[in-house]
């Protein structure tokens, strides 16, 4: 139950829900899928005043191609993203991150755009983001007179997590979009998204993101970014000048990149490091495999 | 042939499964209010001061109860105790605690009601609560059994000279001296996690009360109204005449939802203080921390064994954190009273000490402590084997009480009424090709695949019969009756808790009647209509609500054979009963039944509704005058197997079947994480007689549901404050649908008991321990790993992990992996 009362607007245009977040921006909260919103609310972690709520405005959802990135609005849920065909072409690391959230309902629901701003560190799309170099447009309105002037910027993701479920968004402003640069197609580069949950449909313990493509020396490259480990999101480069990683080399480096890391009752902090470095591991492995055959395919 | 024994699916499914279920929060009462709690944050604690005023002054706040007027207004209440008695609800060895629905002075568990408000509307009503300024002194905490029994340690409850509030202890021949004998010893210690039961439809209550007719009327999700009523009408000084107790649908119970609640004493408060209907639903987060735990309980144990796995002699010292002594703490004597569960021990010494701590109480949960004795058992099987280079099946079968020995008493002195375990097994290997299985680990392993299997065995007692329980007996009670259009209608003293008994009930008196199955109406849950009865626990209402509307329909059958027999002009002995119509025995097959059965004379047979209508509307006739005018019977049934007078029948035996499952499954382990995942389940479980397999089944894969969230994923977890830390779905890991086995299958075997009319055992409880033991089992067997016990519940990951590098270290994994 929400125990605290508070008042509900739906608006249509993006410059109004700006303003109305920008009229008390402490006491209001947006609201997209509800999937994290809610149950904080009902939980009382949240009581906002004012909820606005961020799905009728078109600007925001949507999935659109542009020349060098596929566009994901705010508002476009898990599922949208998962079955998306542009989006399972020029990043299916992404589709993959999206097809492992939650359950049905959730994935139903809940929305990029919410993930990313409650900045949960174990939360699936944070390590994928990073790992495809996804870059945050972020909306406010403007300052000054202009009633309806708005304000956009560009955030590479990795500078917009600024710790444990706090990003670099300032007071009023919100999640408009991520731009997903188009990766290479499947024939030049492997990608594997791996989640590590006690039950399929709960937060992972951890999850790794891994892409790895071979360059033209013939050498492989690539990264992996981790979530659940750290209070935010590590993205590990791996090694480069290789035809092929030595076994171990990869957990190695994975250890290596993460220092302190978290522990709750699913964890402890000693087997949450094991288990970021065996699913990392993995993840790369799984990467290096889809490269395989994509070469092999082509 | 009848109904009993075919595949009818539950006669309600379609209706819930629409959406179209009345839950007590369906129900809708002009004008109502609502109530919430103020609950204590701390586990132990003195309550100083309350200070209501923030909260009265705020718009909407009707009322406030502080705990000095609901002490006033209210008696104690335990288990439906008539109001003139004086209750003490613990009161062991001159250890006496009484407790109104609020705390007064003192608090014992974190989460324990201090106050209560009602608003117009819920959140209000949470706000106002909120305002309730609560002063608090806190008192040292008792936040384990651990820490309860060490000399010294702070009492749970003030005023105690220690801990522990009963100590249950069963012994036969002499196990010290056998242990000490035996070739083999084994010693361990077997551990099974705190636990809730986690029903979709948390607890919710609605009451209201009529100046003008003097009566309260409460929807409660219970599983036993009459009880209900009995402890509302006791708490409130009310006759229980003048309370109305209404069980709508309910959204699974499990045990939790027994009556006696501090909340559903408070929802009645109000609504007579208010004359108002007041309505109160729980939150998950306040079931979690207040409605009842179960199951924290250890087990040492000693064996000794011969070189063949014959167990000689077994020793077990058992501690079970109750937390609080309210509740269904006694659930920890039903684990000591079920071993050696369905294991022969000559020698054979129990000890179970129900030790309190500052937790919430414990409350009912599926298998009542029967799961954590045959969980184990399973163990020590596993162990002996292992000992003994034995194969763990053979070490099973070599020591369960042998088919022919039943009746066979056990060592707590419980009279098992009948058995064929080692059938049980073997039906179950003949589904597992263990062969086979092994050729697939074999294959699976050189792919670093690690899969496993396990055995385990369960032995659940049912239809709990204690002497002098207001609750807990071995009768209920069921009217049966015909209306003059030949349609039937059961009320029975029995419930369901959405488990379908309802329909297997309906069966019974359909097939006893002759009458289609859709003739026949069940009513149960509500106390102004139903028969005086106990309700739904120990899987009684289809073994005992189910004989005695057997027996009620019995009733009505020979009157409707006797005035039959009449209009057939022919002897009752020749008639039978069948699809609707009394028929002489040698009828031809229709259409030919229809004709006379000689030019001008009777027929062969006669619709019952025929036969009903002439008992109602003629009831001075020449056919009908010899019997007694109506269609209605109530009957009562006890019980047979229950043994309440130690010093005439020499026991004290208070289950009267019991009912066993052997289990079969298939894990596969990821050795680089500890994460287990269930592939496969095989059941054959034993119920006796069964009248619904579809709807044995059903309950029999709920159970396996919450035995592999037992095994793998449920635990309760508190701080050293005794606060509880999983208070959420998010932090309590639950398995979901897709968590169960892809494969899974339950089969029957029968072995009737002579308790029951119709030989049918409980099946409710069933599928908790088994799943238990057997995965623990094949983790072990997919691990292969020498000297790996893995002891303790739930296996989660982490645990996982860490037991193997324990035994094998982190070297040797990497090469295992």
């Amino acid at each position: 139950m929400i125990a605290e009362r508070f008042d509900y607007q739906s608006p249509t245009r993006l410059a109004d829900a700006l303003r109305l977040l920008a009229a008390d921006p402490d006491g209001t909260r947006p609201l997209s899928g509800g999937m994290t919103l809610v149950p904080m609310m009902t939980l009382g972690l949240a009581a906002p005043e004012h909820i606005v709520d961020l799905k009728r405005i078109p600007e925001l959802g949507g999935i659109h191609e542009e020349p060098d990135a596929v566009r994901i609005g705010a508002t476009a849920t898990h599922h949208d993203i998962a079955t998306d065909p542009r989006v399972r072409l020029h990043a299916p690391l992404l589709a993959d991150a999206a097809a492992l959230v939650g359950d049905v309902q959730v994935r139903n629901r809940g929305t990029i755009g919410g993930s990313i701003a409650h900045a949960d560190p174990a939360a699936n799309y944070l390590p994928a983001l990073l790992a495809l170099d996804a870059v945050i447009e972020a909306r406010a309105k403007r300052g000054g007179l202009l009633r309806n002037a708005t304000r956009s910027r560009r955030i590479p993701i990795g500078e917009f997590f600024a710790g444990l479920m706090a990003t670099c968004l300032a007071a009023g402003e919100i999640v408009a979009a991520v731009h997903v640069p188009k990766q290479l197609a499947a024939t030049h580069q492997g990608a594997a998204f791996r989640k590590f949950a006690r039950v399929k449909g709960n937060f992972p313990i951890v999850c790794a993101a891994a892409l790895v493509e071979r360059q033209s020396s013939g050498e492989r490259a690539g990264c992996v970014a981790i979530g659940g480990a750290l209070p935010i999101p590590v993205r590990i480069a791996l090694p480069g000048g290789q035809a092929a990683w030595a076994a171990g080399e990869v957990e190695t480096a994975i250890r290596q990149a993460i220092d302190d890391p978290m522990s709750d009752a699913n964890a402890s902090a000693d087997y949450r490091l094991e288990m970021a470095a065996v699913h990392g591991a993995r993840a790369v492995e799984a990467a290096c495999r889809a490269l395989d055959d994509g070469e092999r395919s082509a | 042939m009848g109904y009993i024994g075919q595949r009818i699916p539950g006669r309600n499914n379609l209706r819930l499964a629409r959406g179209a279920g009345q839950f007590t929060a369906d129900v809708q009462m002009p004008n109502p209010c609502f109530m919430a709690l103020v609950r204590s944050p701390y586990a132990h604690a003195e309550i100083e001061h309350v200070d209501v005023s923030a909260a009265q002054g705020l718009p909407g706040v009707i009322d406030i109860a502080t705990a000095a007027e609901v002490a006033q207004a209210t008696r104690p209440f335990s288990f439906a105790r008539p109001p003139e008695v004086e209750v003490n609800l613990a009161d062991m060895d001159g250890k006496r605690l009484r407790e109104y629905a609020l705390a007064e002075r003192w608090v014992g568990y974190s989460g324990r009601p201090v106050a209560a408000v009602v608003a117009e509307d819920p959140n209000t009503a949470a706000e106002a609560a909120e305002r309730v300024a609560v002063q608090y002194r806190e008192l040292p905490v008792v936040a384990s059994a651990e820490d309860a029994l060490k000399p010294g340690s702070p009492g749970a409850i003030p005023g105690w000279n220690d801990n522990l509030v009963f100590h249950t202890r069963y012994a036969k021949g002499d196990a010290a001296s056998a242990i000490a004998k035996a070739p083999g010893v084994i010693t361990g210690r077997v551990q099974v996690q705190r636990h809730v039961p986690v029903p979709l439809e948390p607890r919710a209550f609605v009451a209201d009360y009529s100046t003008r007719t003097g009566r309260l009327t409460m929807y409660a999700s219970t599983q036993m109204p009459h009880t209900d009523r009995s402890i509302l009408a006791g708490a409130l000084g009310m006759a229980s005449e003048d309370v109305q107790v209404i069980q709508p649908d309910v959204g699974g119970g499990f045990g939790c939802k027994v009556p006696g609640s501090d909340e559903e004493v408070l929802v009645a408060f109000f609504a007579r203080r208010l004359e108002r209907p007041v309505r109160w639903t729980e939150e998950r987060s306040e079931y979690f921390l207040a409605c009842g735990h179960a199951r924290e309980t250890w087990f040492d144990f000693e064996a000794g064994y011969r070189e063949d796995g014959k167990l000689l002699a077994l020793r077990i010292d058992a501690v079970a954190d109750i937390g609080l002594p309210f509740g269904a703490w006694v659930q920890s004597s039903v684990t000591a009273y079920c071993l050696p569960c369905g294991y022969a021990v000559d020698h054979c010494e129990v000890s179970m000490r129900s030790v309190v701590t500052n937790k919430c109480k414990w409350g009912g949960y599926r298998g009542f402590g029967k799961e954590a004795a045959s969980f184990c058992m399973e163990r020590i099987m596993d162990r002996i084997a292992d000992a003994a280079g034995l194969d763990r099946v053979e070490v099973r079968l070599c020591n369960f009480i042998p088919a022919d020995a039943f009746p066979y008493g056990q060592v707590s002195g419980a009279l098992l009424d009948s058995g064929n375990y080692q059938g049980a097994m073997a039906k179950l290997l003949a589904l597992v090709d263990q062969e086979a299985f092994r050729q697939e680990q074999a294959a699976a392993r050189t792919n670093g695949r690690c899969l496993g299997l396990g055995i385990g065995f369960e032995l659940t007692p049912e239809g709990c019969s204690m002497p002098n329980s207001d609750f807990l007996q071995g009768w209920d009670g069921a009217t049966v009756r015909m209306d003059p259009g030949g349609r039937v209608t059961v009320l029975t003293g029995v419930t369901s808790p959405g488990s379908g008994n309802e329909t297997g009930i309906a069966m019974i008196v359909a097939d006893e009647l002759g009458v289609p199955l859709d003739t026949v109406t069940v009513v149960q849950g509500d106390t102004d209509r139903c028969p005086y009865g106990l309700g739904n626990f120990s899987s009684r209402s289809l073994m005992i609500g189910g004989s005695a509307a057997l027996a009620a329909a019995r009733e009505l059958r020979e009157k409707l054979l006797s005035v039959g027999a009449k209009m057939l002009d022919a002897d009752p002995e020749d008639l039978e009963l069948a699809n609707g119509e009394i028929r002489v025995a040698a009828a031809p097959a229709p259409p030919a039944a229809d004709a006379p059965r000689n030019p001008g004379g009777p027929a062969w047979s006669v619709p019952i509704r025929r036969v009903a209508r002439k008992i109602y509307s003629h009831a001075f006739g020449a056919e009908t005058a010899h019997v007694e005018p109506g269609l209605e019977s109530t009957r009562y049934f006890r019980i047979g197997n229950v043994h309440h007078q130690p010093e005439t029948e020499g026991r004290l035996s208070f289950y009267p079947t019991w009912p066993f499952m052997a289990v079969a499954v298939v894990v596969e382990v990821d050795v680089e994480t500890g994460f287990v995942e269930v592939l496969r389940c095989a059941a054959v479980h034993d119920c006796g007689t069964v009248v619904n397999p579809t709807l044995v089944e059903a309950n029999t894969h709920g159970g396996i549901a919450q035995g592999l969230g037992a095994a793998l994923y449920e635990e309760l977890l508190h701080d050293d404050a005794a606060q509880l830390l999983t208070t959420t779905l998010m932090d309590y890991t639950l398995p979901t649908a897709v968590e169960m086995p892809a494969e899974l299958s339950v089969a029957h075997q029968e072995t009737p008991t002579a308790a029951t009319p119709l030989g049918a055992k409980g099946a409710g409880e069933s599928g908790v321990a088994g799943p238990m033991a057997a995965v623990a089992s094949a983790v072990e067997d997919a691990l292969g790993v020498e000297g790996l016990a893995l002891m303790t519940l739930p296996l989660k990951p982490e645990r996982v992990w860490r037991s193997i590098r324990e035994v094998a270290g982190a070297v040797q994994m990497g090469e295992t992996a």
